[in-house]
């Protein structure tokens, strides 16, 4: 009984407390201000066990897909790199470190299990920085940006650079902005446009059938 | 082995490898030559149409030659351009938005017409053509199965062209 005295005097006071540090404008919202240690280790927490509540159906499709990990590349370098890095990109940013929390980095990335890494490029994270992509791609390119995260722990620079040419840049059947990643295939949507007679180059769809040609010009 | 036994063999040898072989060739770079062809077309025009076709003709050209302001000579002014799922709804759009970039790789693409299809009824022509197109890219040939399909609306200063749907995939198979 004594306890549940002293929680209705605590209880009110502490809600005034509150109210006084956010209407005062006292809380620090600043990003260059990280939080408490202890505010900190309640967010992280609540984050995690949040993403996992939310991913745990997620349904993890075959992540050694050649296509889903040529789309992914291409997708990574153009929307990714700027925060999170990459093998041949490894200065910091200016959006990698005036980011708070800070973004994980690319080696980070490939440790994240399949279901909250796809969950969270999805749905992106609250006052983090971290967009949701899911608002501008279909389910298909997140899992390739899943799978290409998968390959990242111990790509080398060279490896890096070579399935990022390999890749269609920043393709993902539409919607594609200037994110300010580090996409190779950038310029080119920024000069010129893709002709008409070229077509999206999408690894996502399906291969046009083989035709036996009977004419040729040679 | 009688002597005609034997040089009916030693042919059909020396034709056996090149004649295998037809039909696989990989275009190299060198080997796209850029220009137009339709000689191996299959067509089949309607009377009424051969006019819209030359109209057709001559923008296709025109783009290829790099030529844009005579390509929108025969352009309605309130033409609808539709490419994979694009959108271009008037002249003046088209040629701000992909005209240039459409002549750019058509003067350095070898197209070949593989078949075209047009008619005509009263002040409409429609033309339907499917071509092959292939265009360097670095070191590398872009095989394309390209097709095509034009409406044209004859008017007073001659046919013109209302409408255009431009579509195009990767070739299947070599090339």
């Amino acid at each position: 009984m004594k306890l549940l005295k002293t929680l209705f005097v605590l209880a009110p006071l502490a809600v005034v407390a509150a109210s006084a540090l956010v209407v005062t404008g006292a809380y620090d919202v600043a990003a260059d201000t990280p939080h408490w240690p202890a505010t900190y280790c309640v967010i992280e927490f609540a984050r995690t066990r949040s993403v996992a509540a939310r991913a745990a159906d997620v349904v993890v499709p075959d992540l050694d897909d050649p296509a889903l990990l040529r789309s992914g590349a291409g997708n990574y370098a153009a929307m990714c790199v700027s925060c999170h890095l990459s093998p041949a990109d490894q200065e910091e940013t200016e959006l990698s470190l005036g980011l708070y929390p800070r973004p994980p980095r690319w080696d980070a990335l490939g440790a994240v299990e399949p279901r909250i890494a796809f969950w969270t490029i999805k749905h992106g994270i609250k006052a983090s920085g971290m967009p949701a992509w899911g608002r501008s791609m279909d389910d298909r390119y997140l899992w390739g940006m899943v799978a290409f995260l998968r390959q990242l722990p111990g790509m080398s620079a060279e490896r890096y650079r070579a399935a990022i040419a390999a890749s269609p840049g920043h393709s993902h059947g539409g919607g594609e902005t200037d994110v300010g990643g580090g996409d190779p295939h950038a310029p080119q949507a920024t000069s010129a446009p893709r002709s008409s007679f070229e077509p999206v180059d999408d690894p996502m769809s399906a291969p046009a059938p083989a035709q036996e040609h009977d004419d040729h010009h040679h | 082995m009688n002597l005609h036994t034997a040089c009916l063999s030693l042919m059909l040898v020396l034709t056996a490898a090149p004649a295998w072989s037809h039909g696989k060739e990989k275009h190299d770079v060198a080997s796209v030559v850029a220009g137009r062809d339709s000689s191996k077309a299959e067509q089949q025009i309607a009377p009424a149409a051969a006019d819209a076709v030359a109209v057709v003709d001559r923008f296709s050209a025109a783009l290829g030659a790099g030529d844009v302001d005579k390509a929108a000579a025969e352009l309605d002014p309130a033409v609808l351009i539709l490419e994979s799922g694009g959108v271009e709804r008037s002249r003046d759009e088209y040629l701000a938005g992909h005209a240039k970039a459409d002549a750019a790789f058509l003067k350095e693409a070898q197209v070949s017409l593989k078949r075209r299809t047009a008619q005509a009824s009263g002040e409409l022509a429609w033309v339907g053509s499917e071509s092959a197109i292939h265009a360097k890219k670095g070191e590398t040939v872009l095989a394309i199965d390209s097709t095509e399909t034009m409406v044209l609306r004859k008017t007073a200063q001659g046919w013109k062209i209302v409408h255009i749907h431009w579509s195009s995939r990767r070739a299947g198979g070599d090339h």
